[in-house]
């Protein structure tokens, strides 16, 4: 029993560790922010596909963020852990390195899912604004459910300061997690609100659901690369960490392209293929797929399979690694 | 028995070419036996943090070897019964002392109830009671030195190793941690200490080592180290000027050398203490 209750405490601290840092909440808060203003640039200049490039906007803003995110998440609790001398502190304990390591991996999982989840339902509310609904009167922006987003960021702002002051949560802790609770609760009122009849619909959800499984791969493809650079902060710097994160994006997502232009050895791609962070499967693009099943369970076996070898490494990394 | 046994332990330092850089500790053997208090002196840089970090395992030696309570440091059963407290106390800042010793509990597998017993007398202990409470953030550099004190000894362990224990305490601390020390010890506990303050390492250790440029340079019982045999004292209580008088006119007859006569001090610490318990007695209602 005490390996798992030594992995859930310390996963915890280095959630609750990760929740106090103000630059979480700041890019959890700017993305929100940025999301939910997409469709100010796309309503009137894009017509009908309006929709679609919210829905493409967020997700990337999601992706990006996301991989800043991982990337800084990572880079401050190893160079944190090192520095203040809480890792030595507690692997004089008999808390194995690997434990340590995962129970960290499984701090900033936790964060990310959290992040990543606002993401999604600022995504969905945005492509909801983006929506044509008054077919009669022409394009418009659905400024109630504009309204609602701006409101529930708002109101965390606000009732993260309330916590703060009353010493309940600091406010970086308050807003992170209130961000997803009040965009679900918006999500389900404006997807339950039939603007036509101007009510409340209880039975009939009309939120496109189609974006919170893009928004799930994407996720996933952010734990991917969560445990790449926990792994990888151990050797580099946080600037390295993020500059090697976007370089990975980049190869990744032109691996497929590059490796059937330049490379004819069907086996060395496949080979390259497989070692190369494969992006594009995690991105589902607007227009949908053929088989959406087999794709999800194909990319969710794709990130474990590659999540678990790079947390092996990382595993082996922290094992050996010395605590100067 | 031994606590600590090392065989030509060595550590180098090596740069990013694989070159060596610093050679930490040269071939180091030392054994501190089991129940003992123990002290580690030496200069900036002599190697007393390298050591202790290799011992408790979080550094691998380069050379040589090291067995820690009958095992390898990094033994899960050797951890079980090790206590350590850095030179850098590593806090959560968030967390209160009271929820850093929760943590640390769980850690060993101390829960619920008992988890709660210990921090509360450990508290106790090391003078923690009223900031409880509080955010480790708040705590003063000597709140954090003696709430790493009580996480070194949350799980009561045999073997208790302190890098510079009283840095940064004041003087009613500094007693604390020895007169803990000087307790565990009776307890059959074995207690290892590094430490610059030298008066302190001499209050409390039967036996130090001193470490130069990584080499063990001196050791043995503090007692031995330290005696003058060509020396004799005698102590006595009240005695008249005029009796000492004839007393070192009858010492230069008997031995044919003269006598010193002068009155003993109190160490600085003591009289420190003595004033601010007479302070506190008079300012208390």
């Amino acid at each position: 029993m005490r390996l798992p209750s030594s992995f859930i405490n310390l996963s915890l601290i280095h959630v609750r560790s990760l929740m106090r840092n103000p630059v979480c909440m700041l890019i959890a808060v700017t993305v929100a922010v940025f999301t939910l203003m997409l469709p100010l640039a796309f309503a009137h200049t894009f017509g009908d596909s309006a929709t679609r490039l919210a829905r493409d906007g967020g997700l990337a803003f999601q992706l990006v963020a996301g991989i800043a995110f991982a990337a800084y998440a990572a880079c401050a609790l190893t160079g944190r852990g090192r520095q203040s001398g809480t890792d030595a502190m507690i692997l004089v304990k008999p808390v194995s390195p690997s434990l340590l390591f995962m129970a960290r991996y499984a701090g900033m999982m936790l964060v990310l899912l959290l992040f990543s989840a606002t993401c999604a339902l600022t995504t969905l509310l945005a492509q909801r604004i983006a929506e044509t609904f008054t077919p009669g009167t022409g394009l418009r922006l659905d400024m109630s459910t504009a309204a609602s987003g701006a409101l529930c960021i708002a109101l965390a702002c606000l009732l993260g300061a309330a916590a703060d002051a009353s010493r309940r949560a600091t406010f970086h802790t308050a807003v992170f997690c209130l961000l997803p609770i009040l965009l679900t609760l918006a999500a389900l009122l404006t997807g339950f609100y039939d603007r036509a009849g101007n009510r409340l619909h209880a039975i009939h959800y009309t939120l496109d659901p189609s974006t919170l499984v893009a928004a799930l791969l994407i996720a996933v493809g952010l734990l991917l690369f969560a445990a790449i650079a926990l792994t990888l902060s151990m050797w580099l710097t946080p600037a390295s960490v993020t500059a090697a994160g976007f370089l990975l994006l980049a190869t990744g997502l032109s691996a497929e392209w590059l490796l059937a232009v330049k490379l004819t050895n069907r086996a060395a791609r496949a080979l390259l293929l497989a070692v190369i962070p494969n992006w594009q499967r995690f991105w589902s693009p607007s227009t949908g797929t053929t088989d959406p099943a087999a794709r999800l369970t194909g990319t969710l076996l794709y990130a474990g399979l590659y999540t678990a070898a790079v947390l092996i490494l990382g595993c082996r990394r922290f094992e050996q690694s010395e605590q100067l | 028995m031994n606590a600590i046994e090392t065989n030509q332990l060595t550590k180098h330092f090596r740069d990013f070419w694989g070159r060596i850089h610093v050679t930490a500790v040269r071939d180091l053997n030392l054994q501190v036996t089991t129940g003992s208090l123990f002290g580690l002196l030496g200069p900036n840089g002599s190697g007393k943090t390298t050591t202790l970090k290799m011992l408790t395992g979080l550094l691998h030696p380069t050379g040589g070897s090291v067995r820690v309570l009958g095992g390898a440091p990094r033994d899960r059963a050797t951890r079980q019964r090790l206590g350590y407290l850095p030179e850098t106390t590593g806090m959560y800042p968030y967390l209160s002392a009271r929820d850093m010793l929760h943590f640390h509990a769980g850690l060993f597998g101390i829960a619920g109830d008992d988890a709660r017993r210990k921090a509360d007398a450990l508290l106790e202990t090391v003078g923690l009671v009223q900031a409880a409470n509080r955010p480790v953030g708040e705590f003063s550099q000597g709140m954090t030195r003696r709430l790493g004190l009580a996480l070194a000894l949350i799980n009561d362990p045999e073997l208790l190793i302190l890098d510079e224990p009283t840095a940064g305490l004041d003087p009613s601390g500094c007693r604390l941690v020895k007169e803990l020390l000087r307790e565990r010890a009776a307890r059959g506990k074995t207690v290892i200490i590094s430490s610059h303050l030298l008066a302190d390492i001499e209050d409390i250790c039967e036996a130090v080592c001193i470490l130069h440029d990584g080499q063990l340079i001196a050791g043995g019982p503090l007692r031995e180290m330290l005696e003058q045999r060509e020396q004799t004292r005698f102590t006595a209580t009240d005695i008249s000027p005029e009796h000492q008088a004839a007393l070192q006119d009858a010492f230069r007859q008997i031995t044919g050398q003269p006598a010193t006569i002068d009155y003993p001090r109190l160490k600085l610490e003591t009289f420190f203490d003595q004033a601010v318990r007479t302070a506190q007695d008079t300012t208390q209602p």
